[in-house]
């Protein structure tokens, strides 16, 4: 187990989130006991409320290292989580 | 037992450059025999839209592709499988995205490119904004695709 006090993740964003917060990449000093994608969630809600409107869309898929995962996935430092609305291809 | 049958001539793209549907579909039918069926979507006209941009997930994106590829061929018997799909701006008109499949009988290669055709719209990391008379929307995802691909689960 490390015994690091934060672990570092590669937050992404695309299209519609990307435009609605502004950014497209962020790194964020997450919490050492902090570990699956809910917790992530929930913690980024109470440090950054005007992230609100893409934290909480019911319809976002989430890409931990570019694989869909749900909410009770586990990340690890360095991973690179993605936010993205629904697919509109084809 | 799954056993990766890959089609003898297969093809899975994603670029910013067009396409010619005409030069794809006459290299599978040159390799093929028995049923050959194409898709080519392309960017409406309607509803004042000035351009349409796709955007993607780099590397992400691409191993989708290949995955959606990849499950088809498993469950048809194809000879042929093309998927290209294009990125960036499009004008209307403009090709947006080819869907080739080729096999012996033509039930295999509808089934087959209907369900890529509908998976791209579920299963791959592409977004559309439209831009209708110089504002941009994000196209939203319509039931309708959504269960038109879940109806092709096993």
């Amino acid at each position: 187990m490390s015994t690091a006090q934060h672990s570092v993740l590669r937050l992404r964003l695309f299209a519609k989130y990307r435009e609605a917060l502004g950014f497209e990449e962020r790194l964020l000093t997450v919490p050492a006991d902090i570990t699956r994608v809910h917790q992530l969630l929930d913690w980024l809600a109470t440090e950054q409320p005007e992230w609100l409107e893409v934290l909480t869309a019911s319809d976002k898929l989430i890409a931990l290292n570019q694989e869909i995962v749900g909410l009770d996935a586990e990340f690890k430092a360095g991973d690179e989580l993605a936010l993205l609305p629904p697919v509109t291809g084809g | 037992m799954a056993v990766m049958m890959q089609p003898a001539c297969r093809q899975v793209r994603l670029q910013r450059e067009d396409f010619n549907p005409a030069a794809e579909l006459q290299q599978v039918a040159e390799a093929c025999e028995g049923a050959v069926v194409s898709f080519i979507g392309s960017v409406r006209t309607g509803k004042g839209v000035d351009r349409l941009f796709l955007e993607h997930y780099p590397g992400m994106t691409e191993t989708a592709l290949a995955r959606i590829a990849d499950r088809v061929a498993e469950r048809w018997p194809l000879q042929a499988l093309v998927l290209i799909h294009r990125i960036g701006m499009l004008l209307p008109r403009d090709n947006i995205v080819l869907v080739v499949t080729a096999a012996e009988h033509r039930k295999a290669a509808f089934d087959a490119n209907i369900c890529l055709v509908d998976s791209l719209k579920t299963a791959v990391p592409l977004w559309k904004r439209e831009t209708r008379r110089g504002a941009d929307y994000w196209i939203e995802t319509s039931t309708k695709d959504r269960r038109a691909a879940s109806s092709h689960s096993d």
